[in-house]
Protein backbone atom coordinates (compact mmCIF):
# COMPACT_ATOMS: atom_id res chain seq x y z
CA UNK A 1 0.00 0.00 0.00
CA UNK A 2 1.57 3.87 -0.80
CA UNK A 3 2.32 5.96 2.06
CA UNK A 4 -0.50 8.19 1.32
CA UNK A 5 -3.50 5.53 1.10
CA UNK A 6 -2.00 4.00 4.61
CA UNK A 7 -2.19 7.60 6.25
CA UNK A 8 -5.60 8.21 4.35
CA UNK A 9 -6.45 4.86 6.27
CA UNK A 10 -4.65 5.87 9.49
CA UNK A 11 -6.45 9.28 9.74
CA UNK A 12 -9.63 8.21 8.61
CA UNK A 13 -9.69 5.13 11.17
CA UNK A 14 -8.59 7.45 14.02
CA UNK A 15 -11.62 9.87 13.00
CA UNK A 16 -14.13 7.69 12.79
CA UNK A 17 -13.36 6.92 16.53
CA UNK A 18 -15.04 10.48 17.10
CA UNK A 19 -17.41 10.50 14.61
CA UNK A 20 -18.81 7.60 15.92
CA UNK A 21 -19.96 8.67 18.99
CA UNK A 22 -20.35 12.57 18.81
CA UNK A 23 -22.71 11.34 15.45
CA UNK A 24 -24.90 9.54 17.90
CA UNK A 25 -24.94 12.13 20.75
CA UNK A 26 -25.79 14.85 17.35
CA UNK A 27 -28.85 12.34 16.41
CA UNK A 28 -30.09 11.91 19.75
CA UNK A 29 -29.61 15.90 21.18
CA UNK A 30 -30.87 16.84 17.70
CA UNK A 31 -27.88 18.99 16.44
CA UNK A 32 -27.97 17.65 13.00
CA UNK A 33 -28.81 20.90 11.56
CA UNK A 34 -26.53 22.82 14.28
CA UNK A 35 -23.53 20.70 13.10
CA UNK A 36 -24.16 21.87 9.24
CA UNK A 37 -24.24 25.22 10.29
CA UNK A 38 -21.15 25.05 12.39
CA UNK A 39 -19.14 23.30 9.00
CA UNK A 40 -20.70 26.55 7.36
CA UNK A 41 -19.38 28.54 9.62
CA UNK A 42 -15.80 26.70 8.61
CA UNK A 43 -16.04 27.31 5.60
CA UNK A 44 -16.13 31.23 6.29
CA UNK A 45 -13.53 30.54 8.53
CA UNK A 46 -10.94 29.00 5.86
CA UNK A 47 -11.86 31.99 3.92
CA UNK A 48 -11.39 34.61 6.44
CA UNK A 49 -8.02 32.90 7.31
CA UNK A 50 -6.82 32.76 4.16
CA UNK A 51 -7.81 36.72 3.46
CA UNK A 52 -5.91 37.40 6.79
CA UNK A 53 -2.99 35.05 6.19
CA UNK A 54 -3.83 32.40 8.56
CA UNK A 55 -3.23 28.86 8.13
CA UNK A 56 -7.18 27.15 6.80
CA UNK A 57 -7.12 24.63 9.42
CA UNK A 58 -6.61 27.02 12.12
CA UNK A 59 -8.94 29.91 10.79
CA UNK A 60 -11.39 27.06 10.34
CA UNK A 61 -11.10 25.49 14.09
CA UNK A 62 -11.12 29.11 15.44
CA UNK A 63 -14.62 29.85 13.32
CA UNK A 64 -16.05 26.69 14.04
CA UNK A 65 -15.48 27.02 17.81
CA UNK A 66 -16.52 30.64 17.66
CA UNK A 67 -20.00 29.37 15.34
CA UNK A 68 -20.76 26.70 18.01
CA UNK A 69 -20.94 28.41 21.14
CA UNK A 70 -22.15 31.34 19.94
CA UNK A 71 -25.38 29.81 18.30
CA UNK A 72 -25.41 27.64 21.73
CA UNK A 73 -25.40 30.78 23.48
CA UNK A 74 -28.53 32.15 21.43
CA UNK A 75 -30.45 29.05 21.56
CA UNK A 76 -31.49 30.30 25.09
CA UNK A 77 -33.44 33.22 23.78
CA UNK A 78 -36.56 31.69 23.24
CA UNK A 79 -38.08 34.08 21.03
CA UNK A 80 -37.05 32.38 18.17
CA UNK A 81 -37.34 28.45 16.87
CA UNK A 82 -33.68 26.49 17.40
CA UNK A 83 -34.09 25.98 13.56
CA UNK A 84 -34.53 29.63 13.24
CA UNK A 85 -31.67 30.45 14.65
CA UNK A 86 -29.27 27.86 13.20
CA UNK A 87 -30.48 28.48 9.80
CA UNK A 88 -30.02 32.29 9.63
CA UNK A 89 -26.35 32.33 10.94
CA UNK A 90 -25.54 29.21 9.23
CA UNK A 91 -26.39 30.48 6.02
CA UNK A 92 -25.45 33.85 6.95
CA UNK A 93 -21.79 32.20 7.67
CA UNK A 94 -21.75 30.72 4.08
CA UNK A 95 -23.29 33.10 2.46
CA UNK A 96 -20.07 35.69 3.55
CA UNK A 97 -17.76 32.82 2.72
CA UNK A 98 -19.13 32.76 -0.67
CA UNK A 99 -18.75 36.52 -0.79
CA UNK A 100 -15.19 36.66 0.49
CA UNK A 101 -14.06 33.53 -1.92
CA UNK A 102 -14.21 35.96 -4.90
CA UNK A 103 -11.25 37.38 -3.47
CA UNK A 104 -9.74 34.41 -3.08
CA UNK A 105 -10.27 33.76 -6.32
CA UNK A 106 -7.07 35.47 -7.33
CA UNK A 107 -4.85 34.20 -5.19
CA UNK A 108 -5.10 30.54 -6.20
CA UNK A 109 -6.36 28.86 -3.46
CA UNK A 110 -7.71 25.71 -3.90
CA UNK A 111 -10.90 26.43 -2.00
CA UNK A 112 -12.95 22.85 -3.44
CA UNK A 113 -10.92 21.14 -1.63
CA UNK A 114 -12.39 22.26 2.38
CA UNK A 115 -15.64 22.09 0.58
CA UNK A 116 -15.27 18.30 -0.22
CA UNK A 117 -12.56 17.35 1.54
CA UNK A 118 -9.21 15.75 0.29
CA UNK A 119 -8.34 12.93 2.51
CA UNK A 120 -5.01 11.76 0.27
CA UNK A 121 -3.25 14.72 0.82
CA UNK A 122 -3.41 14.01 4.77
CA UNK A 123 0.17 13.77 6.01
CA UNK A 124 1.21 12.02 9.30
CA UNK A 125 1.17 15.26 11.22
CA UNK A 126 -2.40 15.43 10.56
CA UNK A 127 -2.65 12.00 11.47
CA UNK A 128 -1.31 12.85 14.69
CA UNK A 129 -3.64 15.94 15.21
CA UNK A 130 -6.89 13.92 14.70
CA UNK A 131 -5.20 11.58 17.02
CA UNK A 132 -4.41 13.96 19.53
CA UNK A 133 -8.04 15.41 19.20
CA UNK A 134 -9.36 11.91 19.52
CA UNK A 135 -8.10 12.34 23.18
CA UNK A 136 -9.43 15.32 23.68
CA UNK A 137 -13.05 14.45 22.63
CA UNK A 138 -13.41 11.10 23.99
CA UNK A 139 -12.32 11.67 27.86
CA UNK A 140 -15.21 14.08 28.67
CA UNK A 141 -17.48 11.79 26.69
CA UNK A 142 -16.42 9.18 28.74
CA UNK A 143 -16.17 11.16 32.18
CA UNK A 144 -19.75 12.48 31.74
CA UNK A 145 -21.06 9.85 30.14
CA UNK A 146 -24.28 9.18 32.81
CA UNK A 147 -24.61 12.99 32.98
CA UNK A 148 -24.91 13.42 29.37
CA UNK A 149 -27.53 10.50 28.51
CA UNK A 150 -29.89 11.62 31.20
CA UNK A 151 -29.45 15.35 30.12
CA UNK A 152 -30.19 13.95 26.63
CA UNK A 153 -32.81 11.94 27.77
CA UNK A 154 -34.45 13.91 29.92
CA UNK A 155 -33.42 17.41 30.35
CA UNK A 156 -35.76 18.79 32.83
CA UNK A 157 -35.25 15.87 35.23
CA UNK A 158 -31.67 16.33 34.99
CA UNK A 159 -31.86 20.29 35.74
CA UNK A 160 -33.89 19.42 38.50
CA UNK A 161 -31.37 16.76 39.75
CA UNK A 162 -28.91 19.01 39.59
CA UNK A 163 -26.87 18.59 36.53
CA UNK A 164 -25.41 21.70 34.92
CA UNK A 165 -27.69 20.83 31.64
CA UNK A 166 -26.40 24.34 29.82
CA UNK A 167 -22.84 23.58 30.60
CA UNK A 168 -22.82 19.95 29.20
CA UNK A 169 -24.61 21.38 25.96
CA UNK A 170 -21.60 24.26 25.77
CA UNK A 171 -19.56 21.04 26.02
CA UNK A 172 -20.91 19.00 23.66
CA UNK A 173 -21.04 22.12 21.04
CA UNK A 174 -17.33 22.74 21.62
CA UNK A 175 -16.54 19.00 20.92
CA UNK A 176 -18.84 18.89 17.68
CA UNK A 177 -16.68 21.72 16.68
CA UNK A 178 -13.63 19.92 17.23
CA UNK A 179 -15.02 17.42 15.02
CA UNK A 180 -16.50 19.66 12.17
CA UNK A 181 -12.80 21.28 11.81
CA UNK A 182 -11.31 17.73 11.67
CA UNK A 183 -13.54 16.66 9.56
CA UNK A 184 -12.85 19.06 6.74
CA UNK A 185 -9.72 17.19 5.62
CA UNK A 186 -11.13 14.60 5.09
CA UNK A 187 -15.35 15.19 3.83
CA UNK A 188 -15.21 18.39 3.54
CA UNK A 189 -17.53 21.09 4.86
CA UNK A 190 -20.61 20.07 2.59
CA UNK A 191 -20.39 16.31 3.77
CA UNK A 192 -19.22 16.31 7.59
CA UNK A 193 -22.69 16.01 8.54
CA UNK A 194 -23.64 13.48 6.88
CA UNK A 195 -20.21 11.41 7.87
CA UNK A 196 -21.87 12.19 11.73
CA UNK A 197 -25.94 11.04 10.56
CA UNK A 198 -25.69 8.47 8.40
CA UNK A 199 -23.13 5.80 10.60
CA UNK A 200 -25.15 7.10 13.95
CA UNK A 201 -28.75 6.26 11.90
CA UNK A 202 -27.58 3.10 11.01
CA UNK A 203 -26.40 1.93 14.15
CA UNK A 204 -29.66 2.96 15.25
CA UNK A 205 -30.88 0.17 13.68
CA UNK A 206 -29.04 -2.67 15.44
CA UNK A 207 -28.80 -1.39 18.84
CA UNK A 208 -31.04 -1.41 22.12
CA UNK A 209 -28.55 0.45 24.39
CA UNK A 210 -26.63 4.07 24.23
CA UNK A 211 -23.30 2.91 24.55
CA UNK A 212 -24.07 -0.14 21.89
CA UNK A 213 -24.97 2.03 19.26
CA UNK A 214 -22.11 4.51 20.22
CA UNK A 215 -19.66 1.53 19.46
CA UNK A 216 -21.51 0.15 16.33
CA UNK A 217 -21.61 3.78 14.76
CA UNK A 218 -17.55 3.75 15.55
CA UNK A 219 -17.15 0.93 13.77
CA UNK A 220 -19.87 1.60 10.88
CA UNK A 221 -17.75 5.05 10.58
CA UNK A 222 -14.32 3.21 10.00
CA UNK A 223 -16.19 0.78 7.88
CA UNK A 224 -17.82 3.92 5.60
CA UNK A 225 -14.35 5.65 5.53
CA UNK A 226 -12.23 2.75 4.30
CA UNK A 227 -14.66 2.35 2.25
CA UNK A 228 -14.56 5.59 0.76
CA UNK A 229 -11.01 5.39 0.18
CA UNK A 230 -11.20 1.74 -1.44
CA UNK A 231 -13.98 3.15 -4.22
CA UNK A 232 -12.15 6.47 -4.25
CA UNK A 233 -8.39 4.68 -5.08
CA UNK A 234 -10.09 1.87 -7.42
CA UNK A 235 -12.55 4.30 -9.37
CA UNK A 236 -10.97 7.81 -9.46
CA UNK A 237 -13.98 8.91 -7.09
CA UNK A 238 -13.20 12.35 -4.79
CA UNK A 239 -12.86 10.89 -1.47
CA UNK A 240 -15.68 12.76 0.61
CA UNK A 241 -18.40 11.84 -1.58
CA UNK A 242 -17.45 8.29 -1.87
CA UNK A 243 -16.75 7.67 2.26
CA UNK A 244 -20.83 9.95 2.41
CA UNK A 245 -21.81 7.31 -0.54
CA UNK A 246 -20.54 3.98 1.41
CA UNK A 247 -22.23 5.44 4.76
CA UNK A 248 -25.62 5.36 2.61
CA UNK A 249 -24.87 2.38 1.62
CA UNK A 250 -24.44 1.02 5.56
CA UNK A 251 -27.05 3.04 6.30
CA UNK A 252 -29.42 1.44 3.28
CA UNK A 253 -28.57 -2.26 4.25
CA UNK A 254 -29.42 -1.74 7.85
CA UNK A 255 -32.70 0.16 7.36
CA UNK A 256 -34.98 -3.08 7.42
CA UNK A 257 -33.39 -3.98 10.92
CA UNK A 258 -35.09 -2.72 13.77
CA UNK A 259 -34.41 -3.43 18.07
CA UNK B 1 -42.85 35.30 37.73
CA UNK B 2 -43.04 36.95 34.40
CA UNK B 3 -42.24 35.09 30.47
CA UNK B 4 -41.75 37.62 27.99
CA UNK B 5 -44.88 40.23 28.60
CA UNK B 6 -46.60 37.49 30.02
CA UNK B 7 -47.23 37.50 33.65
CA UNK B 8 -47.77 33.97 35.37
CA UNK B 9 -47.44 34.39 38.64
CA UNK B 10 -48.20 37.22 41.21
CA UNK B 11 -46.04 37.52 43.81
CA UNK B 12 -46.48 34.74 47.16
CA UNK B 13 -44.45 32.82 49.89
CA UNK B 14 -44.59 29.54 50.18
CA UNK B 15 -43.14 26.89 52.43
CA UNK B 16 -43.00 22.54 52.06
CA UNK B 17 -41.72 21.46 55.36
CA UNK B 18 -40.38 17.69 55.91
CA UNK B 19 -42.77 15.11 55.74
CA UNK B 20 -45.72 17.59 54.80
CA UNK B 21 -47.52 16.18 51.73
CA UNK B 22 -48.93 18.69 49.88
CA UNK B 23 -51.37 18.92 47.08
CA UNK B 24 -51.13 21.57 45.09
CA UNK B 25 -54.48 22.08 42.91
CA UNK B 26 -55.89 24.89 40.34
CA UNK B 27 -57.35 25.45 37.48
CA UNK B 28 -55.69 25.29 33.58
CA UNK B 29 -53.50 27.92 33.14
CA UNK B 30 -52.95 28.99 36.94
CA UNK B 31 -49.74 28.46 37.07
CA UNK B 32 -48.64 24.98 38.49
CA UNK B 33 -46.43 23.84 36.17
CA UNK B 34 -44.43 27.66 36.25
CA UNK B 35 -44.34 27.06 39.77
CA UNK B 36 -43.01 23.59 39.89
CA UNK B 37 -40.94 24.57 37.74
CA UNK B 38 -39.37 27.19 39.23
CA UNK B 39 -39.31 25.15 42.69
CA UNK B 40 -37.05 22.96 40.99
CA UNK B 41 -34.46 25.59 39.32
CA UNK B 42 -35.58 24.09 35.99
CA UNK B 43 -37.54 28.06 35.49
CA UNK B 44 -35.34 30.91 36.98
CA UNK B 45 -37.97 33.24 38.80
CA UNK B 46 -38.40 37.12 37.14
CA UNK B 47 -38.31 38.28 40.75
CA UNK B 48 -37.92 36.87 44.12
CA UNK B 49 -35.98 33.69 45.26
CA UNK B 50 -36.15 29.96 46.40
CA UNK B 51 -34.37 29.19 49.29
CA UNK B 52 -33.49 25.19 49.45
CA UNK B 53 -31.14 23.42 52.09
CA UNK B 54 -27.37 23.24 50.60
CA UNK B 55 -27.48 19.70 48.88
CA UNK B 56 -31.01 19.26 48.90
CA UNK B 57 -32.10 16.05 47.10
CA UNK B 58 -34.62 16.48 44.58
CA UNK B 59 -37.22 13.77 43.01
CA UNK B 60 -38.98 15.73 39.99
CA UNK B 61 -41.35 14.18 37.94
CA UNK B 62 -41.54 16.56 34.15
CA UNK B 63 -45.71 17.17 33.47
CA UNK B 64 -45.02 15.31 29.68
CA UNK B 65 -41.91 12.98 30.33
CA UNK B 66 -39.96 12.73 26.93
CA UNK B 67 -40.18 9.51 24.63
CA UNK B 68 -37.50 10.10 21.89
CA UNK B 69 -37.07 6.89 19.43
CA UNK B 70 -33.55 7.50 18.11
CA UNK B 71 -32.15 7.07 21.92
CA UNK B 72 -32.38 3.49 22.57
CA UNK B 73 -32.74 3.79 26.13
CA UNK B 74 -35.06 0.55 28.20
CA UNK B 75 -36.73 1.35 31.39
CA UNK B 76 -34.01 -0.19 33.23
CA UNK B 77 -31.12 1.48 32.41
CA UNK B 78 -32.94 4.81 32.35
CA UNK B 79 -33.93 3.97 36.30
CA UNK B 80 -29.91 2.87 36.74
CA UNK B 81 -28.71 6.34 35.23
CA UNK B 82 -28.04 7.67 38.62
CA UNK B 83 -28.03 4.37 40.94
CA UNK B 84 -26.41 1.51 40.25
CA UNK B 85 -28.31 -1.32 42.57
CA UNK B 86 -31.81 -1.53 43.91
CA UNK B 87 -32.88 -2.67 47.75
CA UNK B 88 -35.70 -4.68 48.94
CA UNK B 89 -37.67 -1.32 49.53
CA UNK B 90 -36.49 -0.23 45.80
CA UNK B 91 -37.86 -3.42 44.83
CA UNK B 92 -41.43 -2.75 46.49
CA UNK B 93 -41.75 0.64 44.79
CA UNK B 94 -41.10 -0.86 41.52
CA UNK B 95 -43.80 -3.65 42.20
CA UNK B 96 -46.42 -1.31 43.07
CA UNK B 97 -45.79 1.37 40.04
CA UNK B 98 -45.84 -1.91 37.85
CA UNK B 99 -42.39 -1.57 36.58
CA UNK B 100 -40.73 -5.34 36.55
CA UNK B 101 -42.75 -6.04 32.96
CA UNK B 102 -41.60 -2.79 31.96
CA UNK B 103 -38.03 -3.20 32.49
CA UNK B 104 -36.59 -4.57 29.56
CA UNK B 105 -39.06 -2.11 26.86
CA UNK B 106 -37.62 1.18 25.35
CA UNK B 107 -38.92 4.35 27.08
CA UNK B 108 -39.85 5.06 23.39
CA UNK B 109 -42.30 1.98 23.09
CA UNK B 110 -44.23 3.52 26.77
CA UNK B 111 -47.77 4.65 26.73
CA UNK B 112 -47.98 7.83 28.65
CA UNK B 113 -48.87 6.24 31.87
CA UNK B 114 -46.55 3.80 31.88
CA UNK B 115 -43.85 6.72 30.95
CA UNK B 116 -45.36 8.61 33.85
CA UNK B 117 -44.74 5.61 35.93
CA UNK B 118 -40.99 5.07 34.96
CA UNK B 119 -40.63 8.94 35.78
CA UNK B 120 -42.29 8.43 39.37
CA UNK B 121 -40.29 5.32 40.23
CA UNK B 122 -36.89 7.07 39.10
CA UNK B 123 -37.83 9.66 41.25
CA UNK B 124 -38.69 7.64 44.26
CA UNK B 125 -35.83 5.48 43.87
CA UNK B 126 -33.37 8.70 44.66
CA UNK B 127 -34.26 8.74 48.00
CA UNK B 128 -35.31 12.03 47.71
CA UNK B 129 -35.50 15.35 50.46
CA UNK B 130 -38.03 16.65 47.95
CA UNK B 131 -40.64 15.49 45.78
CA UNK B 132 -42.04 17.74 42.98
CA UNK B 133 -44.50 15.70 41.53
CA UNK B 134 -46.22 17.63 38.17
CA UNK B 135 -49.39 15.54 37.16
CA UNK B 136 -47.88 12.28 38.04
CA UNK B 137 -51.43 10.53 37.68
CA UNK B 138 -52.16 12.30 34.40
CA UNK B 139 -53.05 8.86 32.24
CA UNK B 140 -52.58 6.36 34.92
CA UNK B 141 -55.52 3.81 35.16
CA UNK B 142 -57.52 4.58 37.59
CA UNK B 143 -57.36 0.92 40.00
CA UNK B 144 -53.60 2.29 40.14
CA UNK B 145 -54.17 5.73 41.33
CA UNK B 146 -54.93 4.91 44.80
CA UNK B 147 -52.08 2.11 45.47
CA UNK B 148 -49.67 4.74 43.72
CA UNK B 149 -51.13 7.81 45.99
CA UNK B 150 -50.54 5.75 48.74
CA UNK B 151 -47.35 4.69 47.97
CA UNK B 152 -46.04 7.78 47.83
CA UNK B 153 -47.77 9.02 51.50
CA UNK B 154 -45.54 5.41 52.15
CA UNK B 155 -42.47 6.97 50.98
CA UNK B 156 -43.27 10.39 53.21
CA UNK B 157 -43.58 9.02 56.13
CA UNK B 158 -40.60 6.63 55.88
CA UNK B 159 -38.48 9.01 54.62
CA UNK B 160 -39.70 12.35 55.93
CA UNK B 161 -39.40 14.12 52.61
CA UNK B 162 -41.64 16.79 51.66
CA UNK B 163 -43.60 16.68 48.79
CA UNK B 164 -45.57 19.03 46.16
CA UNK B 165 -47.93 17.40 43.72
CA UNK B 166 -50.01 18.69 41.21
CA UNK B 167 -52.97 16.52 40.42
CA UNK B 168 -56.86 16.95 39.02
CA UNK B 169 -57.46 13.97 40.41
CA UNK B 170 -59.11 15.62 43.74
CA UNK B 171 -61.11 13.16 45.00
CA UNK B 172 -58.81 10.62 45.00
CA UNK B 173 -55.58 12.30 46.14
CA UNK B 174 -57.44 14.24 48.70
CA UNK B 175 -57.42 11.70 51.42
CA UNK B 176 -53.63 11.22 51.62
CA UNK B 177 -53.02 15.11 51.50
CA UNK B 178 -51.48 16.79 55.07
CA UNK B 179 -52.28 20.27 53.19
CA UNK B 180 -53.79 21.98 50.28
CA UNK B 181 -52.43 24.90 48.42
CA UNK B 182 -55.29 26.66 45.76
CA UNK B 183 -52.97 28.22 43.05
CA UNK B 184 -54.48 30.68 40.54
CA UNK B 185 -51.48 32.65 39.71
CA UNK B 186 -51.18 33.10 43.24
CA UNK B 187 -51.77 31.44 46.33
CA UNK B 188 -55.48 31.69 47.02
CA UNK B 189 -55.85 29.48 49.50
CA UNK B 190 -53.56 27.00 51.94
CA UNK B 191 -54.41 25.15 54.80
CA UNK B 192 -55.04 21.52 56.08
CA UNK B 193 -58.02 19.92 53.13
CA UNK B 194 -60.88 20.90 55.88
CA UNK B 195 -59.92 24.38 55.67
CA UNK B 196 -59.04 24.69 51.82
CA UNK B 197 -62.33 22.44 50.44
CA UNK B 198 -64.28 24.81 52.73
CA UNK B 199 -63.25 28.05 51.58
CA UNK B 200 -65.52 30.17 49.00
CA UNK B 201 -62.43 30.14 46.75
CA UNK B 202 -62.76 26.38 46.31
CA UNK B 203 -66.32 26.60 45.57
CA UNK B 204 -65.98 29.52 43.53
CA UNK B 205 -63.26 27.85 41.14
CA UNK B 206 -64.28 24.45 40.81
CA UNK B 207 -68.40 24.79 41.41
CA UNK B 208 -70.78 23.42 43.13
CA UNK B 209 -71.23 19.83 42.04
CA UNK B 210 -67.22 19.23 42.70
CA UNK B 211 -67.15 20.70 46.38
CA UNK B 212 -70.09 18.67 47.59
CA UNK B 213 -68.00 15.46 46.26
CA UNK B 214 -64.90 16.94 47.92
CA UNK B 215 -66.58 17.27 51.09
CA UNK B 216 -68.58 13.99 51.12
CA UNK B 217 -64.95 12.32 50.25
CA UNK B 218 -63.73 14.58 53.50
CA UNK B 219 -66.51 13.29 55.91
CA UNK B 220 -66.63 9.65 55.21
CA UNK B 221 -62.87 9.09 54.27
CA UNK B 222 -60.51 10.24 57.29
CA UNK B 223 -56.86 11.38 56.34
CA UNK B 224 -54.91 8.14 55.56
CA UNK B 225 -51.59 8.06 57.19
CA UNK B 226 -49.54 5.21 56.72
CA UNK B 227 -48.29 3.47 59.69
Amino acid sequence: MSEFALRAFAGGALLALITGPIGAFMLWRKRAFFGAAIAEGAILGVVLGFIIGLQAILGAAIACMGMALGIEALLKDKRFSDDTVIGVIGHAALAGALVGAVYLARTRVDFLGYLFGDIFSMTWDDVTLIGFSAIVVLAPLIGLWRPLILATAEPEIAKAEGIPIHTLSYAFAALLAIVVALGLQVVGALLIVALLVMPAAAARRLSRTPFGMVVLSTVLSMIAISGGIALSFNFNWPGGPAITLAALGLFLVLLPFRR
Amino acid sequence: MRRGHARLLDPFDLRIDRGEFVLLVGPNGAGKTTLVNVLARIERPSEGYVQRPLRLRVGYVPQHPKRDPTLPLTVASFLHLSRGRTDGDDEATLATLGIRPLAARPLAALSGGELRRVALARALLRRPDLLLLDEPLAGIDLASQHPILALMAAHIAATQAGMLLVAHEILIALPFASRIVLLERTIIADGTPKEVVGSDEFRRLFGDVTTEATLNVLANHPRRVPA
